[in-house]
């Protein structure tokens, strides 16, 4: 299967503070395929991050189109759009966002108690997607007693948990050393590799170079090719 | 989300502040214990009054004596009901028959044994003719010359004699009821005991002028049973129990008398009122308790909310609606309070037994039905007082909450 999973035209976020409004996006056109593996680079407070939200349907745009897979998602309701976030996408954060009380198998079963799946098809997931990202030693550890790779590694599990299109990264690798940052940008090579699309955001311009089929660059909420 | 997992999620959440969660049930515990302590000393006392006047039949009438409150807010006890008087009811036309008894408890002694809080009971001689006649076993009744003369001679129960007089024949023997000799002149055969918390072999008989005189004091009132010819006549014999106290008693006609004839349906008139009040009281008493409990839920909810905005957060992103956070933590809430409430009904059920014991008088009477009504106030508290802060967790924009520090 090949075709874009991104489609998104002039998409436009404006927040209002006060009597000011503050662009924090200005009409983003990109797409991307599947299999693809997209950077996005740019200063802090450029609207790298919402322009991201917004392709998890977690930032409603103010203005344009985006389509995930030739759907336009854009007008869903409330629980249409939690339905796509469940089973189209996966987040991977900077600061991994483990819940600090479960264990990492409970943490990666997470996305799928929103899913409706048995606890036996749960675990069984869960386990080996956590054997999958090199973590099958762990499955009982607490996020506390993980280094910050394998945390990271975990919540790259549970992105993977209920098998999205579309796997968002903001700044997968800023809490890690350069090795173990590495190491994870690789992982997430692989998942673009398997009829995926990754965008991640990263200020590290290596990585970008690198790993990625495409680097985009965001500048004051414009997004800018190459 | 399914129910179960929301239920461990809710679980898992309190056991990790286990005191935490605990001291916010407590207002609950609380609560719901001292309400169903309340209704079930409510229903002891309504059990004991309905004792205390059953087999007042629906052609019987009592004369009592109200105590006044005076304007000035005094406590003017009114002209006593003398035995003299209440015999001379007898004479009312209408009236088949007068039982007249002073009632009151003592001690009694004999030798170095005695007995505390025996029921003394002044009688007239005719106290028990026509309704048994084995009623003396050993001995006899005392006589007319007896209450005539306030001789001191008693007629005791059979737990008296067995306690003071034992392996001899009571009769001819002597005991003191207060400090006074009395003679022993018979014994009553073992009564039936319906009720086990009274022994009605625990008493001792006296004339009842004796008892007047000597014993309880001549300014308190005999009680009065009057029997009614016929119930049609109910109204017209208490009119005129009614005026021959106000003429015995020299009330002017501008002023109520001082007595209060009740029959059965009064009693029961009396008695609802005074359930409806206790009712009332309860009910006041239950709403503020689970208010301040609810609010203290609500509290600890939106503190828990706040704690873990970020949990939310990432909820949201993985793909929860908002009904699966407003679910979670209503389910949160809804433990916290309908642990409470089961835990206040068994706090209030273990506890009745060691405050009638501090103070035998009360009784307490636990109905099964106020279980599964504190269970369900609880859930109700439960929802109205979590639903505030589960919604306000379900609105959070999920990109400030992942944001959040
Ligand atoms: N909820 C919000 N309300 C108002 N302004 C916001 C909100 N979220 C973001 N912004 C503003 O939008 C702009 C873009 O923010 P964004 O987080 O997307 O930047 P970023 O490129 O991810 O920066 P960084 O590299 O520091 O993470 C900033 O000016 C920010 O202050
Ligand atoms: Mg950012």
């Amino acid at each position: 299967m090949s075709g874009e999973i991104v489609e998104a035209q002039g998409l436009s976020k404006l927040y209002r503070k006060g009597r000011l409004d503050v662009p924090a996006l200005r009409l983003a056109t990109l797409s991307v395929q599947r299999g693809e593996f997209v950077t996005i680079m740019g200063p802090s407070g450029s609207g790298k991050s919402t322009l991201l939200y917004m392709l998890g349907c977690l930032v409603q745009p103010t203005g344009g189109v985006y389509r995930l897979e030739g759907r336009d998602v854009t007008r869903l309701r409330g629980d249409e759009v939690a339905q796509v976030r469940c089973s189209r996408i996966g987040f991977v954060f900077q600061s991994f966002h483990l819940l600090p009380g479960l264990s990492a198998q409970r943490n990666v079963e997470l996305p799928s108690l929103y899913k409706g799946r048995t606890r036996f098809e749960r675990r069984e997931r869960a386990r080996k997607l956590l054997e999958r990202v090199g973590l099958g030693g762990r499955l009982g550890h607490r996020p506390g007693e993980l280094s910050g790779g394998e945390a990271q590694r975990v919540a790259i599990a549970r992105a993977l948990m209920n098998d999205p299109v579309l796997i968002l990264a903001d700044e997968p690798t800023g809490n890690l050393d350069s090795v173990t940052g590495r190491e994870i940008v690789a992982l997430l090579r692989q998942l673009s590799e398997e009829e995926r699309a990754v965008v991640m955001v990263t200020h590290d311009a290596e990585i970008a170079g690198h790993w990625t089929d495409r680097v985009l660059h965001m500048r004051d909420g414009v997004l800018m090719e190459g | 989300m399914g129910f179960f997992d929301a239920l461990q999620t809710a679980m898992e959440s309190l056991a990790r502040n286990k005191l935490r969660s605990f001291l916010t049930t407590l207002g609950v515990i609380i609560g719901v214990a001292s309400v169903i302590v309340m209704v079930a000393l409510g229903h002891g006392a309504e059990e004991a009054v309905r004792s205390q006047f059953r087999g007042l039949g629906s052609n019987e009438l009592t004369v009592v004596q109200p105590i006044r409150v005076g304007v000035e807010g005094s406590v003017r006890p009114a002209r006593p009901i003398t035995f003299e008087e209440a015999r001379g009811l007898k004479d009312l036309p209408s009236i088949a028959s007068v039982k007249v008894s002073l009632a009151g408890g003592g001690k009694v002694v004999r030798g170095r044994e005695s007995l505390d809080s025996v029921s003394i009971l002044g009688v007239p001689a005719d106290w028990n003719i026509d309704q048994d006649p084995n009623y003396v076993a050993v001995g006899e009744f005392f006589g007319e010359y007896d209450v005539e003369d306030r001789a001191r001679v008693a007629v005791v129960g059979k737990t008296v004699a067995e306690h003071l007089l034992p392996g001899e024949n009571p009769v001819g023997q002597e005991i003191r009821i207060n400090r006074l000799r009395f003679l022993v002149i018979g014994v009553i055969r073992e009564l039936g005991r319906p009720d086990p918390r009274v022994d009605p072999n625990n008493q001792v008989l006296i004339p009842i002028t004796t008892a007047t005189a000597d014993l309880f004091g001549k300014d308190r009132s005999v009680s009065v049973r009057v029997q009614v010819r016929n119930e049609r006549e109910i109204d017209a014999v208490t009119e005129a129990i009614e005026s021959y106290f106000r003429e015995a008693h020299d009330i002017p006609p501008d002023r109520q008398v001082d007595v209060e004839v009740f029959g059965a349906r009064e009693v029961t008139r009396a008695q609802q009122e005074a359930a409806a009040t206790f009712a009332l009281l309860l009910v006041g008493m239950a709403v503020v308790s689970l208010i301040v409990g609810g609010i203290g839920i609500m509290n600890v909810m939106l503190v828990s909310v706040t704690e873990r905005t970020r949990e939310v957060g990432v909820r949201v992103a993985v793909g929860a609606r908002q009904r699966d956070i407003v679910v979670q933590f209503l389910i949160e809430a809804v433990s916290l309070s309908l642990s409470g409430g089961l835990l206040g009904v068994a706090a209030g059920i273990l506890s009745i037994p060691s405050l009638t014991s501090y103070k035998p008088g009360l009784a307490a009477v636990l109905t099964w039905q106020s279980i599964p009504q504190a269970s369900i106030v609880a859930l109700l508290v439960g929802i109205v007082f979590g639903l505030y802060p589960a919604v306000r967790a379900s609105r959070l924009d999920p990109v400030d909450a992942l944001r959040y520090e």
